[in-house]
């Protein structure tokens, strides 16, 4: 709309306005306790240190993980995120709207807490990473384009995926090829940015890959914790979630001591 | 306004059928298969690009061949028989992966698989939903009639759900003001609900476009109302409630545009209800004083309803390092 003689839009206002309106739908993570496991967020059996897949992570890598895993909001699968987590990256119809919203979440997150994503990470980031894609795709993936705005100085890692995994929900030591690093500074330390942590098998066997490669730490940023919100334990988590506005100053980072 | 055809590609060739009309029939296809979820058959099809792959795995995962007794090629072809049967009544057909598609309706989590149009496509980008009571006063049909006009006269399309009340006030003033407008309705598109609003359902699809998420036949149930609601506030960039009480269709759907992201626009007379003083307060709903300044906040929110990949690279001056 708008005539021609009227200015562009702020890019800062639009930014803002795209992300107080996901406010209507973001829920922040809940702080590890009994029921809510200390790595994922998601909900766990009191009987266990960690949920399920954590456990499972955990046992199969010998505890080379990643040293803190941050994500941003949960993510109901009946919910507009979780809708927004799938369709900004279609290779055929992507859609702009959630690509962009999500890229504002990820920017204004990474701003309001860089002091403890560092800390998680025992000093400043040097390089960035994605978890690299089973299925192909023409031209870069929009996750890399989100991390790529958001850290143009930093390397970003060209990882591959291992196809004899496919989509399967499991944690692999092998899953992830990583290629040395060359040539940068003697402990690399990354940020390693996910869409939707589901059970976190790929980004942990991704965060184990790039330890095994010489990463000296590993920061996962994941822009939603799916919940299944049919799952009878994730209930009463989402309910409890539901209860707070969504508050960007929280951090997953925040509730863990180092 | 940038407009497109109806549609299709042309009859199908069964056997020798083309890829996008072999999409858009595996996509027909998995709606037909038992226990499926629409909105998460048009998700994963979207986000893959792809429907065969997904009905070739469902099938093999639940054994639904079995009970179908039907291979994938057969289901294709079933499919294929009924587009081009739709198609022959003079319906347009557009499933999630066309590039006719609404493309608005992506951004929705309710976003339905295929959509069933009468009239004229277009992209629609500056369009503005106007929905109320289907019991409005004086008062509120003159406020429906008034901003509709105005839209309209602003180069707005009016959307609506063609229901008696406002919407059937908001869609006859946008007409009569020469405006688009868009009934996104509650039942199949060869049906009319409410059955008096037949003629004027005939008159948008001449002038403007109606718009159903059903199959063609589907006749209205308590739910379809509902579901209408969240595609109506998908297709439009922002949603203006005239009049409406808390059981309302009218306050479902400016529940259901924030949970899409869509701006609200609350009249503010209507904050005489204590629902619309507590939506007030989220973000994202606007409200406004009078036909001016529902007007101007309008023009503000359909300016920024699609950030281009420009706006994306424009993010990168906000990361602090």
């Amino acid at each position: 709309m708008g005539s021609p003689t009227s200015p562009p839009p702020d890019p800062n206002q639009a930014a803002q306005e795209q992300f107080n309106i996901q406010r209507n739908w973001l829920l922040n993570l809940l702080p590890p306790s009994r029921t809510v496991c200390p790595i994922c967020r998601g909900a766990r059996d009191p009987d266990y240190p960690r949920c399920y897949a954590c456990n499972q992570a955990y046992r199969r890598s010998g505890g080379i993980l990643a040293d803190a895993v941050a994500p941003i909001s949960y993510s109901p699968d009946d919910g507009q995120h979780y809708h927004q987590l799938r369709v900004y990256k279609s290779p055929t119809s992507p859609n702009q709207l959630a690509h962009f919203r999500l890229a504002v979440l990820y920017t204004l997150f990474y701003n309001n807490h860089r002091p403890c994503l560092q800390l998680g990470a025992g000093g400043a980031f040097t390089h960035v990473a994605t978890v690299p894609s089973t299925r192909a795709r023409a031209g870069i993936h929009p996750l890399q384009q989100i991390i790529q705005v958001a850290h143009s100085a930093l390397p970003l890692i060209a990882a591959t995926a291992n196809p004899a995994y496919g989509n399967a929900r499991e944690f692999a030591r092998d899953r992830f090829h990583v290629p040395p690093f060359t040539a940068g500074p003697s402990s690399p330390r990354v940020l390693l940015l996910e869409d939707l942590w589901v059970t976190g098998a790929r980004a942990q066997s991704m965060a184990h890959a790039l330890k095994e490669t010489g990463a000296a730490a590993v920061v996962v940023v994941a822009l939603g914790r799916q919940v299944n919100h049919g799952h009878p334990p994730s209930r009463p988590l989402l309910d409890t979630a539901r209860h707070t506005p969504f508050d960007l100053n929280r951090c997953a980072i925040d509730d863990l001591s180092f | 306004m940038h407009t497109r055809g109806p549609g299709g590609a042309g009859p199908p060739t069964i056997g020798g059928m083309d890829e996008r009309l072999r999409q858009r029939a595996a996509i027909v296809a998995l709606l037909r298969l038992p226990k499926v979820s629409w909105p998460e058959i048009a998700a994963v099809v979207i986000e893959r690009g792809d429907a065969l792959g997904p009905l070739a795995e469902r099938l093999d995962d639940d054994g639904a061949l079995f009970t179908l007794d039907a291979s994938p090629e057969a289901l294709l072809d079933s499919a294929a028989a009924d587009l081009a049967r739709w198609m022959a009544e003079g319906i347009g057909v557009h499933a999630c992966l066309d590039d006719s598609y609404p493309e608005q309706l992506r951004d929705i989590h309710q976003v339905p698989p295929v959509v069933f149009t009468r009239g004229q496509l277009a992209t629609d980008r500056r369009a503005v939903a106007v929905v109320g009571t289907r019991q409005p006063t004086p008062q509120g049909i003159s406020t429906a009639e008034t901003i509709a006009r105005h839209l309209a006269e602003a180069g707005v399309t009016v959307v609506s759900g063609l229901a008696a009340g406002i919407d059937t006030a908001a869609h006859t003033a946008a007409l009569q003001a020469g405006g688009r407008t868009v009934a996104v309705i509650g039942t199949g598109i060869n049906r009319s609900y409410p059955a008096g609003n037949a003629e004027l359902q005939h008159r948008i699809a001449a002038e403007g476009l109606v718009l159903s998420q059903f199959w063609p036949d589907a006749p209205p149930t308590k739910t379809s109302f509902p579901m209408r609601n969240a595609v109506m506030s998908g297709y439009a960039a922002a949603t203006v409630v005239v009049e409406a009480a808390y059981r309302s269709g009218a306050r479902t759907q400016a529940r259901l545009a924030l949970e899409h992201g869509r701006p609200v626009v609350l009249p503010r007379q209507l904050l005489t209800h204590d629902w619309a003083r507590d939506y007030a307060q989220r973000p994202g709903v606007h409200v406004v004083d009078d036909v001016d300044d529902l007007l101007a906040t309008v023009e503000g929110l359909a300016e920024q309803m699609v950030p281009g990949p420009e706006a994306l690279r424009g993010l990168a001056h906000l990361t602090t390092t």
